[in-house]
């Protein structure tokens, strides 16, 4: 038997052992293989209905009334998506390998071309209001028009991603004070002597929430009905601040609880182990939501369909829109338009939209319920804007807030004021804002150049100021009579014969010793009859803001002497003839005093001898001395949502400090602005803007702000929450309300080719 | 002449010749045969960690994707992170997944219902850790264990951490643009921290036996993942 080749057999065996393992193995891995490339697709389906998502978020960034199904004011019903909605148009373009379907109603689809795998994904992508209910312990937050569901379905080869998350709608109205980098709350002080207060709303600081005073007389203000303060960032406290929340629990935000060390860090809230739940002070840490607002998107406000914008550039014809003379003394090469629209209130029942090319000056009372102004320069607020002059003022203990809230159509209409820019505060010319303040001081100034020294404070009260309760007709003064005003007296019985009649109503009343008083009040120091000063005022020696000129007051020069000699005969022609002067017929000659002072202010060469430079310590003091009287303090008030989007670039403290300035002129000499200091040191003014504040710090701010134009020694400033920028609707609510859009809850799954199909 | 005989012997030297050969040939068949089993036997194991891996970061990262907040955790301070140590044993993360219940009018509590879900780590037989992953609802009430599944083995360590900046101190600073960088800080999304963005630093390791030399370490992995959820409540 032939023996041979034993060893060949033997290794063909074993070749074949080894052969079955490596087949098994190969077989393994390809099987691995596949496994990896079906999660590798399922992994590009997922990434593809992100994308789509991504683009229908950039869609309602851009947007703010996106949707793909329904409206954002109707709720779907639970499980139903309601009919497509239409648009014409989508913000966000194709680019590189994403491509944008231009379908103009139902669902956003696109695709993305992943050129090196060679695969395209597809996406579509729907959003719907979801029908929310809302809840009654929120007064800054519309929870039915808040939550947002998007469902976004990619598909790779065989692989389908569908994705599934709510969105929660954030509104500029929900906060009281927002702030896109750090909110600084000393920067909206001060309060003095005693602590001032900042109720109801929300505050906000994408990088931080600094509790810090204005300096070391600032006593801080208190926190009341907060809902929420928080920051993603951190929230510190230099000074301690007092907080009482929506549920009444108080506290004390202060560096032993703040975000210093997140162990103490203190959210007043319910907590389940370590983990606090339904917080108001939350930071980053703790599970602050990021609440950042977009940029504001000019071109959904000029492209806006209903209301359409009115565009405001430069040659516009529009009431009350001229180019101004008024200068910003940071940038005195801008043109600045204004846009007065007068004092009367009104509430016309229409929603405007304003939209400007050019920086906007702007103050006075709008006539519409609703208006939005879209500003794509700086806007300056240059005197009460959107208060009715009637409202009495009246604020509660140490100036914190009005006993009574204004309201809409009675007090104020719905306004927001939107710019890319900054937007300013301008008190440089105190006619544009003290002017409802004046009146009751002229009254009463005329009044004293009508009377004895020794007229009772009682009589004047009754005549001039009696108390100013609400807004409307209760407010009634007396007449000023012969029996109790010695110079209508005297007036009044001076000889009544045919002859003398004419020669004493005509320019010879002005004559009258009896009114030397009122011609010493109105002039400019040198008496105009030639005659004897006694009892004169002395003339203005330049500024009369400060203290030291307080003896010469109370004095109210007006430049022409036509307009000086029509209310001497207005007031002493009535008083010669029957006796007394009613309120009306004063109320003529002030406004003839103010509307000549007006003009006098707006001349080429201001002097600072004029009534309305050297009338804002008076205003103060007789304020003061006669509290929820037809005296009103000094203010500047202003009833709108503001929301501008310059970065900071002030000079700015952010410790205890009041080196903290703001976006605000005035106060001071300056040729720019044609102003002189108003209002003493010592004095007070209120600087009350009741809405939302909102710096979004989402565009570069163009001059650096020193301070160096601004006296903000006198200023209190006030920061009051408006509950009308909340609901979504309502005749007062501003059209075109912007918005951001937050992604808080997320779901991914598998999903199958129906589900694609059905997203349309 | 001489005659050739057919049935020739073999030759001792033809033999040892031929043992040679076979004891050389079958020494090398031996050698290849086990290194081959070794390999097989490693690339197994390969698979096996890439398996284990990939079920790990599928799920988990599944799971944080999906999850509203990080319970554990709590942020670290991301100066202290190079001292962090790696766990073997023990509880490593647990998210907190929320869902909405629109139906229901807010503050009732019904409004948000609440899921933890927990990855913990036990210790295997060969020194190895298994990780498991236990979802429990709030509803199933404080005694209940919730479902517990296994998740993967061949785990050496695993860290899991967020991280939070340290508040800034600003107040002797000056804002103006020039100066913005130093008391501003970036968004949490360009530098790394924030507790909603999670790191995992994880080490895979074979099984082998004790007498393999070969470093044992088959995938090491450092990555984050983003939690897309917030943390919510029933106020807004």
């Amino acid at each position: 038997m032939n023996k041979r080749g034993q060893a060949i057999l033997i290794v063909l065996m074993v070749c074949l052992i080894l052969g079955i393992l490596a087949g098994a193995v190969l077989n393994f891995q390809r099987g691995q293989i596949n496994l990896l490339s079906k999660s590798a697709s399922d992994y590009l389906a997922l990434n593809v209905a992100e994308a789509g998502l991504h683009c229908v978020l950039s869609e309602m960034k851009a947007d703010y009334q996106f949707v793909t199904h329904g409206n954002p004011y109707i709720p779907a019903k639970p499980d139903e998506w309601p009919s497509p909605a239409t648009r014409k148009y989508t913000h966000v373009k194709s680019t590189g390998g994403l491509r944008i379907n231009d379908i103009q109603a139902g669902a956003y689809t696109g695709s993305i071309k992943f050129s090196k795998m060679k695969v395209e994904g597809k996406f579509r992508t729907r959003v719907k209001l979801i029908n929310s209910k809302n809840n009654p312990d929120t007064k800054t937050v519309d929870e039915a028009h808040r939550y947002f569901l998007v469902e976004s379905v990619g598909k790779v080869e065989n692989s389908h991603r569908k994705i599934s998350v709510v969105l929660e709608k954030i509104t500029p109205g929900n906060f009281v004070l927002y702030d896109g980098e750090i909110l600084d709350l000393g920067g909206y002080g001060p309060y003095r002597v005693t602590s001032g207060e900042i109720k109801t709303g929300r505050l906000y600081g994408h990088e931080l929430v600094n509790f810090t005073k204005r300096g070391t007389f600032d006593r801080g203000a208190e926190l009341l009905e907060m809902e929420k303060i928080s920051s993603p960032g951190f929230i510190k406290a230099e000074s301690p601040v007092s907080v009482e929340f929506i549920n009444k629990k108080k506290g004390v935000i202060k560096k032993s609880n703040d975000s210093t060390d997140p162990e103490q860090f203190e959210s007043y809230g319910d907590k389940k182990g370590k983990t606090h739940l339904n917080g108001f002070v939350l930071d980053g840490y703790h599970g602050a939501k990021p609440q950042k607002l977009p940029m504001l998107n000019p071109a959904y406000y000029k492209n806006a369909a209903k209301p359409s914008p009115k565009i405001l550039k430069a040659g516009t014809g529009f009431k009350g829109f001229k180019e101004s003379e008024w200068r910003n003394p940071y940038k005195p090469n801008e043109t600045v338009y204004d846009l007065f629209f007068g004092w009367e209130y009104e509430n016309k029942d229409d929603k405007v939209l304003l939209y400007s090319e050019v920086p906007l000056r702007i103050w006075g009372c709008p006539p519409w319920k609703a208006l939005t102004i879209f500003c794509e320069k700086d806007v300056y607020i240059a005197g009460d804007f959107n208060a009715n002059p009637n409202n009495p003022q009246n604020y509660n203990f140490a100036y914190k807030d009005y006993s009574k809230p204004p309201r809409n159509g009675t007090d104020k209409n719905g306004v927001a004021v939107l710019s890319l820019g900054r937007i300013w505060f301008d008190y440089s010319n105190p006619m544009n804002f003290l002017r409802n303040e004046m009146e009751t001081v002229i009254d009463y100034e005329i009044a004293k150049a009508f009377a004895d020294d020794d007229l009772s404070e009682i009589i004047l009260k009754d005549v001039v100021y009696p108390p100013r309760l609400s807004t409307g007709s209760s407010y009634k003064r007396l007449p000023m009579t012969m029996l109790n005003f010695i110079s209508v007296n005297n007036l009044f019985n001076l000889p009544k014969q045919t002859p003398e009649i004419i020669a004493i109503t005509t320019p010879t009343i002005t004559m009258q010793p009896s009114m030397k008083k009122l011609r010493d009040y109105l002039g400019n120091g040198e008496d105009e009859t030639a005659q004897s000063n006694e009892g004169s005022f002395p003339a203005p020696q330049g500024n009369r803001a400060d203290e030291s000129s307080e003896q010469n007051a109370p004095h109210f020069y007006i430049k022409s002497a036509l307009v000086r000699t029509g209310v001497y005969e207005l007031l002493g022609g009535s008083a010669y003839t029957t006796g007394t002067i009613l309120p009306s017929i004063r109320d003529r000659a002030i406004n003839m005093i103010l509307n000549c002072a007006e003009k006098d202010i707006a001349s080429d060469k201001p002097d600072s001898k004029l009534g309305p430079w050297n009338i804002g310590t008076r205003i103060f003091k007789l304020a003061l001395k006669n509290p929820h009287t037809g005296f009103r303090m000094p203010e500047m008030t202003v009833n709108a949502m503001l929301i501008d989007s310059a970065e900071l670039n002030n000079r700015w403290n952010f410790g205890n400090s009041t080196t903290k300035m703001n976006n605000e002129l005035g106060n001071v000499q300056n040729e720019f602005m044609k102003s002189f200091p108003w209002i003493s040191n010592d004095s007070r003014f209120i600087l009350r803007h009741h809405g939302s504040m909102i710096h979004l710090r989402n565009r570069p701010a163009d001059v650096f702000v020193s301070g160096a134009h601004m006296n903000d020694q006198p200023v209190l400033r006030r920061n009051v929450y408006d509950t009308t920028h909340v609901a979504g609707g309502g005749d007062y609510h501003p059209p075109y309300p912007m918005a951001g859009f937050t992604i808080i809850n997320w779901k991914d799954e598998i999903c199958f080719e129906s589900d694609f199909d059905a997203v349309k | 002449m001489k005659k050739l005989n057919s049935k020739q012997a073999i030759t001792l030297v033809e033999i040892m010749i031929g043992a040679a050969i076979f004891l050389m040939l079958t020494g090398a068949v031996y050698k290849l045969f086990f290194a081959e089993v070794k390999n097989i036997r490693i690339a197994l194991e390969h698979i096996g960690i890439n398996e284990s891996a990939r079920q790990f970061f599928a799920l988990f990262g599944n799971d944080v994707r999906n999850a509203n907040w990080v319970d554990y955790p709590v942020p670290t301070n991301k100066e202290t992170v190079p001292s962090l140590l790696p766990l073997k044993e023990g509880t490593v993360c647990v998210l907190r997944r929320q869902e909405m219940d629109f139906l229901v009018k807010p503050p009732a509590q019904g409004f948000l219902k609440e899921e933890t879900i927990e990855y913990f780590l036990k210790k295997a037989s060969d020194g190895t850790s298994d990780l498991f992953r236990r979802t429990k609802k709030a509803t199933d009430g404080p005694s209940s264990e919730g479902a517990v599944k296994k998740i993967c083995d061949g785990i050496d360590q695993l860290l899991i951490f967020t991280t939070n900046r340290k508040p800034i101190n600003i107040k002797s600073f000056s804002a103006a643009l020039p100066f913005k960088s130093l008391i501003t800080h970036e968004p949490y999304a360009l530098n790394g921290n924030g507790p909603y963005l999670l790191h995992v630093y994880a080490t895979f390791v074979r099984t082998g036996n004790e007498t393999d030399t070969d470093k044992k370490i088959a995938h090491q992995m450092k990555t984050c993942f983003n939690i897309r959820g917030k943390l919510n409540g029933v106020i807004p």
